[in-house]
């Protein structure tokens, strides 16, 4: 029975998680990624040397095709994120040739997503990224080439020959922009390892990680194969799923925002929003009043209230399909400028520098929604 | 399940056991190093009085002749090392791989050293 890949609950894993690992295979499907499997060159255990090089490498190649479209359209995501992560790993064991971090990440993102239990926070998928990143941090600080600026001032001038970074290097003394943007990064990574294990400091560790990746693909434009979509994923793991649900108070009497609430729902299959006109008088409970709300919609979840601009993008963010959108986008963009630009036009949404704009934006159309569908007004009773 | 869980903790344990294994070590597997070198490189490898061509080194170590490796040059030693001694019955190769690390000036590793 094919499920459907936009609804996430009542699954046998955490919706946050079935999230990660079904944005992990959209990524191995939309990258080709089998077609980088090998047969076995030089393996980790002396093992695959006797395994039939081309039934093996076929068949991890099967399994990793079988096991994304499982993940997407099934629903045990469990098993098939085993099936999946185990394909990985072992393709990556199995040869020196294919062995990668990223590779190697994101097999172990789907084995342990599999191990993770049913409900509660995926407390594995956490320590793993917390490794990632500690590892990471650590080999960095001690190298002397990072420790002196010499990695970056290389790489940015002679490999990239990024302009921006160039320009800076130039007005500073020598390697100290390199020193910076080295010492930058150390600290990035062993921060963000500590920060994960305290689980108050996870929405700061979402917004930190996920800008520090992006930063780097906008820098070099290069998604370092699976790397940027797996560890964009893995945030998914410090995410807290909406229990209970999020209210969103809505103005009932106007057209234009009933085709929004019937679009939105159309895509909000679990569905992490209950929908309340603004008629009903929900508003009281939130201390909202009629004026108030009737400027905006607003979005209520466990700690939150938002209204307007604000409001909708943290409904967006919710919403499945707009991480299936991100990670297609960037899988499929033709080169590393139409990948920034992506990157780019999804940072500034989801940051709060995208709100000047945002709320005039919100604030035209909404005090436009009565003319938008004209026809289509009809008015609630108002039970204040 | 205890069980699963057992199992994810031994994951992790192993991998925090090659991030110590890397202080001692030069490669720098399963340790978490991405993208901590940049190694340009070409590699020489000669059979008898027979040089090979680049496509054939692409095939004998499933690296390019030429190129830049974003990981610890000793994976780069590691591959040509194993590949050599796997291959050796059929004939000693001599391999020369002249690399750069990080912009550093340009050294030179031999097979057999």
């Amino acid at each position: 029975m094919i499920a459907n890949p936009l609804r996430l609950s009542g699954l046998d894993l955490p919706p946050q998680v079935v999230l990660l690992v079904r944005l992990l295979a959209l990524a191995l499907l939309l990258t080709n990624h089998q077609a980088q499997i090998q047969t076995p060159f030089l393996p980790f255990f002396d093992f695959f040397n006797h395994v039939p090089g081309e039934a093996f490498q076929t068949a991890l190649r099967v399994a990793l095709v079988a096991g994304s479209l499982g993940l997407l359209l099934t629903r045990r995501p469990r098993t098939f994120a085993a099936l999946t992560g185990a394909a990985l790993l072992l393709a990556v064991l199995s040869s020196r040739g294919y062995y990668g971090n990223n590779k190697t990440f994101t097999g172990l993102l789907l084995v342990l997503a599999a191990l993770s239990n049913a409900s509660g926070p995926p407390r594995l998928l956490q320590w793993q990224l917390a490794l990632v990143y500690f590892g990471a941090g650590l080999n960095k600080a001690l190298d002397p080439d990072w420790q002196s600026g010499q990695f970056f001032e290389h790489w940015a001038t002679d490999r990239l020959q990024n302009p921006a970074y160039m320009w800076l290097s130039a007005q500073l003394p020598p390697l100290a922009a390199g020193k910076l943007f080295c010492w930058y990064t150390i600290a990035a990574e062993l921060a963000l390892a500590g920060m994960i294990l305290v689980p108050r400091l996870h929405p700061w560790v979402i917004l930190g990680s996920g800008v520090f990746q992006s930063g780097l693909l906008l820098f070099t434009g290069d998604p370092f194969n699976l790397f940027f979509f797996a560890m964009q994923s893995s945030l998914f793991a410090l995410a807290r799923w909406p229990d209970p649900t999020i209210t969103v108070i809505w103005d009932g009497s106007c057209g234009f925002c009933r085709r929004t609430k019937e679009l939105i729902q159309r895509v909000d299959f679990d569905p992490v929003m209950e929908w309340a006109p603004l008629q009903s008088g929900i508003g009281d409970r939130y201390g909202l009043s009629r004026a108030q709300l009737r400027e905006a919609l607003h979005a209520a979840g466990p700690g939150w209230l938002l209204g307007g601009y604000s409001a909708i993008r943290r409904m967006i963010l919710h919403l499945p399909l707009f991480a299936y959108l991100l990670v297609a986008a960037v899988a499929l963009a033709p080169g590393p400028m139409t990948r920034r630009v992506v990157v780019a036009s999804a940072l500034l949404f989801l940051l709060p520098i995208s709100n000047p704009i945002g709320n005039a934006v919100y604030g035209w159309i909404a005090r436009r929604r009565h003319e938008l569908l004209a026809g289509e007004t009809c008015e609630l009773p108002d039970q204040s | 399940m205890q069980w699963r869980f057992a199992v994810g903790a031994l994951l992790l344990a192993m991998q925090a056991g090659a991030i110590v294994r890397a202080r001692f070590a030069n490669d720098r597997y399963f340790c978490w190093a991405p993208f901590d070198q940049q190694t340009k490189y070409s590699i020489g490898v000669s059979i008898g009085d027979e040089a090979l061509g680049p496509q054939q080194i692409r095939q004998r170590y499933r690296r390019p002749a030429e190129g830049v490796d974003n990981r610890s040059a000793e994976h780069l030693f590691d591959i040509i090392t194993r590949a050599e001694q796997k291959f050796e019955q059929w004939g000693r190769s001599r391999v020369v791989v002249r690399y750069r690390i990080n912009g550093h000036e340009e050294r030179e590793w031999r097979y057999p050293q």
